[in-house]
């Protein structure tokens, strides 16, 4: 009897999962040439990208240097023409800030595009992986936990992306150009104004994360209890019927939440790497304008030339505030993720 | 980015035309009141774009991505109950085909189930003695709880 016993749960464990599939998605295109070889294992997988992403660095570095060495050129040409002639030193102030403003405008837009690119890109890859997820936890018997997973999740990035449409971008944008118009023309009101919505701007993101991840840690802790509670019921519930059939109903049932849990582990896996096939050179790219920026607005303070270094300087927070944007929608999609992985404890 | 240029330009012309009053006034009462006058105009210049912004309604989201998250979740736990019935209903078809083969009898047996995954009645096909077929459902009655009456036998 026990041998049989034993040969059954065998049996129940060989038996390969036909009805129960779980995939992630596949990379959307703009991420398929970062996208890891290897997606069974996360580190390796993780490795990979992070080589992928330094390796694609060359050309966004050429360019960034080629915009800080343009500044620093108008700033040399701001320095000598105000020390041939103090006359004309707030005029060529005045011009050299505009010229620069207007470098750093263009290289800006498309930087600001970037990053809302890769936020909808994010947020699209995100509403498929989440379905697939939901469905994979419930499976495993959280049950309420990966409904209110999902609802919480699609209702963040719901609340980013309208943030980011309506309110961080347009944001982004008046803020560059109260940095450009306090810098040109020295208004300090225009300078605390932009310093006040660079603050609201970093406070809007910080919030949305925060109320998101406070969110999620309440969500596990509640419905993380009762969906173990409820799969502890079933298994008494189990053992309490006929031996056999006991036996036969714990290990098939056993056998469905450990395939369950494998292909969603599997499914996160990948949707990790995915996100983070479509995140990571847009930010090391962001990345890299930022850090280049602000060594400018260094060098730019040793000319003396306070009001463009003002000006570089905020046209790098900019940078700043875009990259905290981008990481702030992957952010979301890996802890949901990762959430949803931990599954019922 | 027109819109922006065209703001850089209006902010930018509005600070300066304000910084040429303001130096071109002595120190004094008249400056004081014009520069605080010049401050509410910058203001309201920077600000105006902030006028425009129209915040989206989020109030029904909550409510439909839940029920969405629901539907999810209810496929899942469909699948995954079809799933491990499909797994009981194998094992236990295997436990009585074992036994069969033990009473040295070649049968076939297809298994149903009720909703909760337990068994419910049994059809066996295959030719045995009479005496085995007694004993086969003796042992599935004890063993799997089929009451003798939801199992038969055809062929």
């Amino acid at each position: 009897m026990k041998l049989l016993a034993i040969l059954l749960c065998l049996l129940i464990l060989a038996l390969p999962a036909s009805a129960l599939e779980v995939e992630a998605p596949t990379v959307p295109e703009m991420g398929k040439q970062w996208m890891p070889h290897n997606t069974q294992s996360l580190a390796e997988g993780l490795l990979e990208l992070v080589q992928k992403g330094i390796l694609s660095l060359r050309p966004d570095l050429k360019e960034a240097s080629r915009i800080s060495l343009g500044i620093l050129a108008a700033v040399l040409m701001i320095c000598t023409v105000q020390s041939v002639s103090a006359a004309v030193k707030t005029t060529a102030e005045l011009a050299g800030t505009v010229a620069v403003a207007a470098m750093l405008l263009l290289s800006a837009k498309s930087m600001i595009r970037l990053a809302a690119d890769t936020i909808l890109e994010i947020g699209a890859y995100g509403k498929l992986l989440l379905p697939v997820m939901t469905t994979a936890l419930a499976a495993q018997g959280g049950i309420s936990g990966s409904a209110a997973l999902y609802a919480g999740t699609a209702l963040f990035s719901s609340i980013l992306q309208s943030a980011m449409n309506h309110v961080l971008i347009p944001g982004i944008y008046l803020y560059l150009a109260l940095g450009t118009g306090s810098s040109a023309t020295g208004e300090s009101l225009l300078k605390k104004m932009a310093q006040t919505l660079k603050a609201f701007l970093g406070w809007l993101l910080k919030g949305i994360l925060g109320v998101f991840t406070t969110y999620l840690a309440l969500t596990g802790v509640v419905s993380g209890t009762t969906d173990a509670a409820a799969l502890k019921a079933a298994k008494v519930t189990m053992s309490t019927v006929i031996p056999v059939v006991g036996s036969v109903l714990s290990d098939a049932s056993e056998a469905v939440l450990v395939s369950a849990g494998l292909m969603k582990n599997a499914a996160g896996i990948y949707g990790i790497l995915a996100t983070l096939a479509l995140f990571l050179h847009p930010f090391l790219k962001i990345g890299m304008q930022y850090l280049i920026l602000r060594v400018t607005a260094a060098i730019c303070s040793v000319f003396g030339s306070s009001r463009v270094t003002e000006l570089v300087e905020a046209f790098s927070d900019g940078l700043g505030l875009l990259l905290g944007m981008t990481a702030s929608a992957c952010v979301m999609v890996f802890i949901s993720t990762v959430c949803f992985m931990k599954g019922v404890s | 980015m027109q819109a922006l240029g065209r703001y850089v330009l209006t902010l930018t012309t509005s600070a300066m035309i304000c910084g040429i009053l303001l130096s071109l006034l002595p120190k004094g009462r008249t400056r004081t009141i014009l520069q605080a006058v010049c401050g509410i105009f910058l203001a309201a210049s920077a600000l105006s774009p902030v006028l425009d912004l129209s915040i989206p309604d989020v109030s029904a989201l909550p409510s439909e991505y839940l029920l969405a998250g629901e539907a999810f979740a209810q496929t899942g736990e469909e699948e995954a109950r079809r799933e491990t019935h499909q797994r009981i209903k194998q094992s236990l078809e295997a436990y009585i085909l074992d036994k069969a083969e033990a009473y040295q009898a070649q049968i076939t047996a297809d298994v149903t189930l009720t909703s909760d995954g337990l068994p419910e009645s049994v059809t066996y096909t295959g030719a045995p003695s009479d005496e085995i077929r007694q004993l086969l459902e003796n042992m599935v009655t004890e063993d799997l709880g089929i009451p003798k009456e939801n199992q038969r036998w055809s062929g």
